[in-house]
């Protein structure tokens, strides 16, 4: 395992009584981008804030490249953290054009007059070189002198996030980074900013609620709920192997099948799934099917019936309500359109293990 | 990256993310000097014993409470109906020459109240100029009467309709049109959208405009005692000039003190727990002016009104005695001396103002607690204070305490702090609010300490707060009499003294000159905000 740069340890934070935080505990390594996924109020932007510097936890710990920055003893101000943040809404100084606010965080050079000092010189130098860079590797040198209000969306973001590295942080924290643009530049954004952040190599952690975003961008998630972490896994974990029903729906589109355990074979109503080692529980099981891994024929007289589908152009999604009550999803490419109400025959559509729960929990 | 500990200093440490000390210990520097006259009061008022809660106890006392109440409450609601409406006008329509109006409509706060009165007794007293004029084509022998309560409410009101319109005006330039946009576009009218979106968000403005205009009336002794209207100023006037009796002056003054804090306690109810700043992306557009269409008219003359009897005909009668001295060739001896010190010891005290209004101001929007926002309140009770209480109890306090800084201009400037920090307080709050906390952490992110994100972040985003604070605060000492006429060192004439002494010896002339001449110098600094404010807004 590489170098750990963020380690958060059983860290808790309540507002008088209501519990924001409940003894989340994750670590980042140098590099990895992570990011904390869950739905509003979960507590994801008070973990960010906390690691930040801007909130300080009521129990727990947190460590900074090995240097403990939080604890029950200890609370090292922001400023002291050698951490970037870029926020929600970019928090660009108003009063700062674009360079000004990149300089910012770097150490200042007095600039009284023409000075022949040469080590200011070299200062002032070192400044506008390290500015200069960092706007363009964000892609926005040509927008230096321009003042925050004068920026698109996509603009300000850019000068937000250039802002942050330009004093190379030890970690870069981003809270709802893309949450203010628009879908079409989201992703474009979106795809420019990974590239710079793997360019850099900056530790990161960014938030969101948008589960897309979290499992196109991170190298691993931490999907929260309710102030708690459910999970944290690859993106390809948090989607085939959710460790709870609730990770399961927020991460994507879940079906669930209720399932009996016989000889090596989960039974359900759409037929039958290998599982390799028996569960735990003989009874009150169900399998987690997405809609890829389902697929049905029309079929009159079959156990599913279609109730509504929705058009996505290259593929449609079918909502299917099976003989015994349960809802199942089903993607199909778009050769062929079926009417509500058919009829179906509903079949696995893998061969993987599919994973499987007992009351909400992976086993 | 900013700091020098690459390795071996360990960083400072504290417990928890609260208010810096040097903050904390300026706020408390700022009390504890806000403190001192209440507790002179106190000591003096409730340490006299049984003599002291007769007076208490008196019907006159009641009488003086029922008639400053009174005064208070129309004053208030006269400014606000006035003040609303006026800056709404100015900015957000497109009322023909709204600039020139938004600076004539400002320009009344210059006029203190002890000319406004005067000027009102010479318009429309008995034998006035109105009076004369109607006597000659139709007989009028007689006129409503003008002395009491119509007369104080007309002065007060037409000179302090200001302090609502100026705060009112300034919200309403920094507010996100898209507000309005929003309301239009979920079926709202713009008088709908104008009553329940606009008004609430401009409710914390015109509660502290409020706040100072009902301050303003409660202490104000100029306009009340030309108007022969007993109400609390007057009274202690009275009483310190009649039996030079402190102990019964000391207790009208408390008696005054409660009353003002009732007023806090009413001000305090309207303050909702919304926060103000904007949270959108991107910097404010300037609003679309709503067009008046035929509403023009009845707006120009409603504009054209108060301006005519706030500040034109004020104006001319002064300036009418003013041309009748030229012509005699009267000459007024220490004018140029007056002017000067006026403006050296009131330019010194507005400094001194604004830097104790910024820990105050950022402790109670930062860091809200009960003791910041008692804090923040108790810088007004020194604005409700009549000047005459507060330099009674410097007076004292100098001469047992601090004989070196009695009869000096330090002490003057004390006062005057005292006096006018809820000014400070008010102008920087309401800039504060529209600072958005997230640039302060992405500062504190950066690598700065709070002392630098409040020099390189605040302090630049507030600096129209300040300079609208300062030439706001500039304008009230210019025109401060009472403390001025106690505490001034002896021979130390300044431009209000000056208007005090000559039209009390009946030197009109004179009076008028020195008039002019505070007027046109007290306006100079607000009159350049004004214009800058309107020409950065194009």
């Amino acid at each position: 395992m590489s170098e750990t740069v963020l380690r958060c340890a059983g860290l808790s934070k309540s507002y008088g009584g209501v519990i924001a935080v409940q003894n989340v505990s994750l670590e980042v390594a140098k590099g990895e981008l992570m990011v904390i996924l869950g739905p509003s109020g979960c507590g994801k932007t008070t973990t960010l804030r906390m690691m930040a510097g801007f909130e300080w936890p009521n129990a727990g710990s947190i460590e900074l490249s090995g240097r403990t920055v939080a604890d029950a003893h200890t609370f090292t101000p922001p400023e002291k953290r050698k951490i970037g943040m870029v926020f929600q809404d970019y928090a660009l100084f108003p009063h700062l054009t674009v360079e000004k606010n990149v300089a910012y965080g770097l150490p200042p050079v007095r600039k009284r007059g023409i000075s022949r000092d040469p080590n200011r010189m070299m200062n002032q130098m070192r400044l506008s070189v390290r500015v200069s860079e960092v706007l363009g590797l964000v892609g926005i040198n040509h927008l230096s002198r321009r003042m925050p209000h004068e920026l698109s969306g996509g603009e300000q973001q850019r000068a937000a996030l250039a802002r942050a590295l330009a004093p190379r942080p030890q970690a870069l924290l981003m809270d709802e980074p893309f949450s203010n643009l628009d879908a079409k530049l989201r992703e474009q954004v979106r795809e420019d900013v990974k590239r710079i952040l793997s360019l850099t190599g900056v530790t990161t952690i960014l938030v969101t609620h948008n589960q897309e975003e979290a499992l196109a961008m991170a190298d691993r998630v931490a999907v929260m709920n309710q102030g708690r972490l459910e999970q944290v896994d690859t993106p390809q974990e948090v989607y085939q192997r959710p460790a709870t029903t609730f990770v399961a729906n927020f991460v994507g589109i879940a079906g669930f099948l209720s399932a009996t355990y016989s000889e090596g074979q989960l039974h359900t109503a759409a037929g039958a799934i290998k599982r390799e080692s028996p569960p735990r529980f003989f009874s009150g099981l169900e399998v987690m099917a997405r809609p890829e891994e389902l697929t049905f024929e029309r079929c009159e007289g079959g156990q599913g019936r279609l109730i509504t589908s929705a058009y996505h152009g290259a593929y449609t999604l079918y909502t299917i309500i099976m003989d015994n009550g349960e809802i199942v999803y089903c993607m199909k490419p778009t050769l062929e359109l079926y009417p509500e109400g058919t009829s179906v025959q509903v079949r696995f559509a893998t061969e993987r293990e599919l994973p499987c729960y007992h009351r909400g929990i992976l086993v | 990256m900013a700091s020098a500990n690459e390795s071996g200093t360990r960083p400072r440490i504290s417990r928890r993310a609260g208010p810096h000390p040097v903050l904390l210990g300026a706020a408390a520097l700022v009390a504890v000097a806000i403190a001192l006259p209440l507790v002179y009061l106190f000591i003096r008022g409730v340490g006299s014993g049984a003599e002291f809660w007769e007076l208490l106890f008196r019907l006159r006392t009641l009488e003086i409470i029922i008639r400053s109440a009174l005064l208070v409450a129309a004053t208030t609601a006269a400014c606000i109906l006035i003040a609303v409406p006026l800056a709404w006008l100015v900015t957000r329509t497109d009322l023909p020459f709204r600039r020139v109006w938004a600076i004539l409509t400002a320009l009344p706060l210059v006029i203190p109240t002890y000319i406004g009165a005067f000027l009102v007794i010479v318009a429309l007293g008995p034998r006035g100029m109105l009076q004369r004029a109607l006597e000659g084509p139709f007989g009028v022998e007689r006129l409503p009467e003008i002395y009491g309560f119509p007369g104080a409410l007309l002065t007060l009101t037409l000179l302090s309709f200001p302090y609502v319109l100026l705060p009112a005006q300034a919200a309403l330039t920094r507010m996100d049109p898209s507000l309005e946009e929003a309301s239009r576009s979920l079926g709202h009218s713009a008088w709908s959208a104008f009553r329940r979106i606009t008004l609430p968000l401009l409710r914390p403005a015109i509660a502290s405009g409020a706040l100072l205009t009902a301050l303003y009336t409660l202490s104000d002794f100029g306009a009340v005692s030309l108007m022969r209207y007993e109400t609390f100023t007057w009274a202690i006037y009275l009483q310190y000039n009649s039996s030079l009796d402190r102990i019964l002056a000391a207790g009208l003054c408390l008696v005054l003190a409660v009353f003002a804090a009732g007023i806090l306690l009413a001000e305090t109810r309207t303050r909702s727990r919304a926060t103000y700043h904007r949270s959108s992306s991107g910097a404010a557009r300037p609003a679309q002016p709503l067009s008046l269409g035929a509403w023009k008219w009845p707006a120009l003359a409603f504009c054209a009104t108060i301006v005519l009897f706030a500040l034109a005909l004020p104006m001319s009668v002064l300036g009418w005695w003013v041309a009748r001295g030229v012509a005699a060739g009267e000459a007024v001896p220490h004018l140029w001396s007056a002017v000067a010190n006026s403006v050296v010891v009131s330019g010194i005290a507005v400094l001194v103002v604004l830097a104790a209004s910024l820990p105050v101001a950022l402790l109670s929007v930062r860091f809200p607690s009960p003791a910041s926002a008692l804090l923040e309140r108790a810088t007004h009770v020194g604005f409700a204070l009549p000047g005459i209480a507060v330099a009674l109890s410097l007076v004292y306090f100098g001469s047992q305490y601090a004989p070196a800084l009695y009869q000096t201009t330090a002490l003057l400037v004390f006062a005057y702090l005292v006096l006018f920090l809820p000014a400070g307080v008010g102008a920087l709050r309401t800039s504060l609010l529209q600072i958005s906390p997230r640039w302060e952490e992405a500062g504190r992110s950066l690598g700065r300490g709070p002392l630098e994100v409040i020099r390189t972040i605040d302090l630049p985003l507030l600096r129209p707060g300040l300079i609208a604070g300062g030439s706001l605060t500039f304008l009230l000492i210019m025109k401060e009499l009472p403390a001025t006429l106690i505490l001034g060192p002896a021979g130390f004439k300044t431009l209000a003294t000056s208007i005090w002494s000559a039209s009390s010896e009946a030197f009109f002339t004179e009076a008028a000159f020195y008039a002019l001449a505070l007027i046109l110098v007290s306006s100079v600094p607000m009159v350049l905000i004004i214009v800058r404010q309107r020409w950065q807004s194009q």
